[in-house]
């Protein structure tokens, strides 16, 4: 059975390598690649006192990449409960099954190179522990691979309301931002990456999960055979538990979501512009993966600025606000492609493209730019200084105004290609795309757009220039009219021209 | 003094190695039921999407009243209501919120619009699911609300892609004496379907597509020549039945 499953996965993988998804595919490659080089370099290059050290770190971050990847949209199932529902399988064998054909794919394959350093550590520190190398790494990658699954399930059940869609971003949010900045709080609290990890986290580290293979490993080398019998059952048992857990909650599939729309009172929008402002914000309102979304980037922002506070750094506050601007251009710049297919109704409508861009730059603005303001008062305030003040005044404006242009240009653009809403499976853990990658794209191009504003900011400061750093406020201004006008405008002629185009990318 | 609703020559596009529409020709007269019929994969969605400006052809020209889809893609939008199969639409919003956004994006008068929603509504039995949004419609108030949205600009021609899908049998005579009323109100029908006996009921032209092709048109009794459709649609397609020998093993 999980013979047949992997050599459907491996066809279904061979068959989907093409146009959108083989770029994601190749990203994902070349990402993950990447990340197994750092560790494989950290692990090798690091002195035979700090490789256990970075060995910890490493792991513990495939750990946490392996939870929250999936949920971000990096992988893609490819075979799903809902494909095998008239197949006479057992709750047992099917979760074998699916964990088998998702073996098969980009994930494991990087996440086992990487993991090779295991092994690198084993022949440093006793050629005998080798084996016992091998096996936890394969143990490990069963067990990582075994736990993604869970969490997808388990999202997909604790999903189901307008509520818990945004209670369900503070975990994540808390701790993609940890990943990207813990680094931050060990530095501070170690002094740099010259030392070796203090022994009170490498401790910790040592008890979660991804520290076992290590674990098993030193003790193999130093001839402590219970413990490594003792910690390779650890693996075994905790597969075999989320193997269980997944199996249950295969066995009840979720019942989808009901979200109830407003009762009507007489909706009557005086414009086409305002027409698509109100089916904007109403969308805002009750799409479950927009919502999600949105608390995301607030959660990751306030995270992010609440961080420095454990080393006494209250700079970052006064720029909650653009930072927050700048992570829900990420993360709704995918506005077209989430509609999916619905766009031929926009493009079936004689001239309503310019109304469909400016409607949805208006709509975002009218969410984003309040709680962006607020965020940057509040920040201020409790900072207590003015010395961020014209960084954040000076900033906020071309984010707001350039994000409000890029949204639509990336969105119109960068088609991804995500289910349509009302074709989704059960599960909205399963369904996203390869959304990753737009927020990347987003947060590096804004940078640029913004790059004006922020040289008078960063010249100012650096020779001491008061003028010079209030300058970068007029010039955001202008600068924010004119990306969210123009751009805007590049959006609409390209949908005007190759709206088609787009339509068949995204169905 | 134009009288084709919609006039297709040479409508050629190519998917990879499949050429899903190979220099489809077709002419609808204005005031015509026109069915067009194929077995599944014979590229009438294709042929479909081309015609009303969904999907750019690689060769061949595509009217609407005279008026080029591709050249002058908004005077040509403004004269059909179109209803695609299987596509999304504007999910989040209840049946009557989509249909006012569409009647306003279409730049109609928000009196008017609001007078017609109500109409459409009533009339399609959909006016109970005032707050269900349209992601919770079952599959046949899916069709009928898509229905009313190629109904809502008052069209002169509708281009409809399989419409009675999975429609109840009392949605789908509404649909039928709606259909029926708008022709004999001068407008033009095109639709697709699986089911010959209701295009042998409704159409009074058809076309049959196989692989891509036009295999046959005309009026229906003509291209029926005193059969059922059913058999000429057949010996035109070349589809074979499962003879006595297959399947041996299935309830044996």
């Amino acid at each position: 059975m999980v013979g047949v499953l992997i050599a459907m996965k491996w066809r279904i993988l061979r068959h989907s390598f093409t146009g959108t998804k083989a770029t994601t595919t190749t990203t994902g490659l070349v990402g993950g690649l990447a990340a197994a080089g750092c560790t494989l370099w950290l692990t090798i290059a690091a002195g035979p006192d700090r490789a256990g050290g970075a060995l910890l770190l490493t792991m513990a971050s495939w750990l946490l990449g392996w939870i929250v990847g999936p949920m971000m949209g990096g992988t893609d199932p490819g075979l799903r409960r809902e494909h095998l529902r008239h197949v006479p399988l057992t709750d047992r064998q099917l979760a074998v099954g699916l964990l088998g054909a998702a073996l098969v794919g980009v994930g494991p394959a990087v996440t086992l190179v990487g993991g090779t350093s295991l092994i690198w550590y084993a022949l440093r520190l006793d050629p005998a522990a080798v084996p016992v190398a091998l096996l936890v790494l394969v143990l490990f990658v069963l067990l990582l691979v075994a736990l993604a699954n869970v969490v997808v399930s388990l999202v997909g059940r604790v999903i189901n309301g307008r509520l818990s869609a945004a209670l369900m971003a503070i975990p994540w949010g808390v701790l993609v931002c940890l990943g990207a900045q813990g680094w931050v709080v060990i530095a501070a609290i170690t002094g740099g990456p010259e030392t070796a990890l203090p022994p009170f986290i490498a401790d910790k580290l040592r008890l979660a999960p991804s520290g076992w293979p290590v674990v098993a490993i030193e003790a193999a080398a130093r001839g402590d055979w219970l413990l490594v019998a003792a910690v390779v059952a650890g693996l075994a048992a905790s597969i075999a538990a989320a193997l269980g857990a997944w199996a249950l909650l295969l066995r009840r599939p979720v019942s989808p979501t009901v979200i109830r729309g407003a009762r009507w009172r007489g909706w009557r929008p005086p414009t086409a512009l305002a027409a698509v402002v109100g089916k904007e914000l109403r969308t805002w309102g009750r799409d479950l993966v927009r919502i999600h979304f949105l608390a995301f980037a607030l959660v990751y922002v306030l995270t992010y600025v609440l961080l420095p506070l454990l080393i006494n750094v209250t700079d970052y506050l006064p720029m909650s606000g653009v930072f927050f601007t700048v992570f829900a251009v990420g993360c709704c710049a995918h506005l077209h492609s989430s509609d999916g297919t619905a766009l031929w109704q926009t493009l079936l409508t004689p001239g309503a493209e310019r109304a469909d861009v400016r409607g949805r730059q208006r709509a975002w603005l009218l969410l984003v730019a309040p709680a962006a303001i607020v965020l940057t008062l509040a920040g201020a305030i409790w900072h207590g200084a003015w010395d961020m003040v014209p960084w954040a005044v000076g900033l906020l404006p071309v984010v707001l105004g350039g994000g409000a242009g890029l949204l639509v240009l990336v969105s119109v653009f960068v088609p991804v290609r995500i289910v349509d809403p009302h074709k989704r499976g059960s599960n909205p853990g399963s369904d996203g795309g390869g959304l990753s990658g737009i927020v990347w794209l987003s947060l590096l191009s804004l940078t640029v757009l913004a790059s004006p504003a922020l040289a008078l900011l960063i010249t100012g400061t650096v020779r001491d220039d008061e003028l010079l750093r209030w300058l970068a406020t007029p010039v955001s201004l202008v600068l924010g009219v004119v990306l969210a006008w123009g751009l805007g405008r590049l959006a609409i002629t390209r949908l005007t021209t190759r709206g088609p185009e787009l339509l068949a990318k995204l169905g | 003094m134009t009288t084709n609703a919609l006039r297709l020559t040479g409508l050629t596009k190519r998917f990879g190695d499949k050429l899903a529409a190979d220099a489809v020709d077709l002419t609808v007269p204005a005031g015509s039921f026109f069915g067009l019929v194929g077995p599944n994969g014979a590229g009438k969605t294709t042929a479909l999407s081309m015609a009303v400006g969904l999907l750019r052809p690689d060769a061949g020209r595509a009217e609407i009243f005279g008026t080029d889809v591709w050249r002058e893609p908004t005077a040509a939008k403004r004269l059909v209501g179109v209803l695609p199969d299987g596509m999304a639409m504007t999910e989040r919003l209840t049946g009557r919120e989509m249909l006012t956004y569409l009647g306003r994006l279409h730049g109609m008068p928000a009196d008017v619009v609001a007078a017609r929603v109500d109409e459409l509504l009533t009339v399609l039995d959909l006016d109970d699911a005032d707050r269900t949004l349209i992601l919770g419609y079952s599959a046949g108030m899916r069709k009928k609300i898509a229905l009313a949205s190629a109904l809502l600009g008052a069209p002169r021609l509708l281009v409809l892609d399989e419409p009675f899908e999975a429609v109840d049998p009392v949605s789908a005579l509404t649909i039928r004496s709606i259909l029926r009323r708008f022709v004999a109100g001068g407008g033009s029908v095109v639709l697709s379907s699986h089911v010959m006996p209701l295009v042998e009921q409704l159409c009074d032209t058809v076309a049959v597509m196989n692989a891509g092709r036009v295999v046959a048109a005309g009026p229906t009794d003509e291209v029926r020549g005193g059969r059922s459709l059913d058999e000429v649609f057949i010996e035109l397609v070349g589809a074979r039945t499962a003879g006595e020998e297959e399947l041996a093993w299935l309830a044996s």
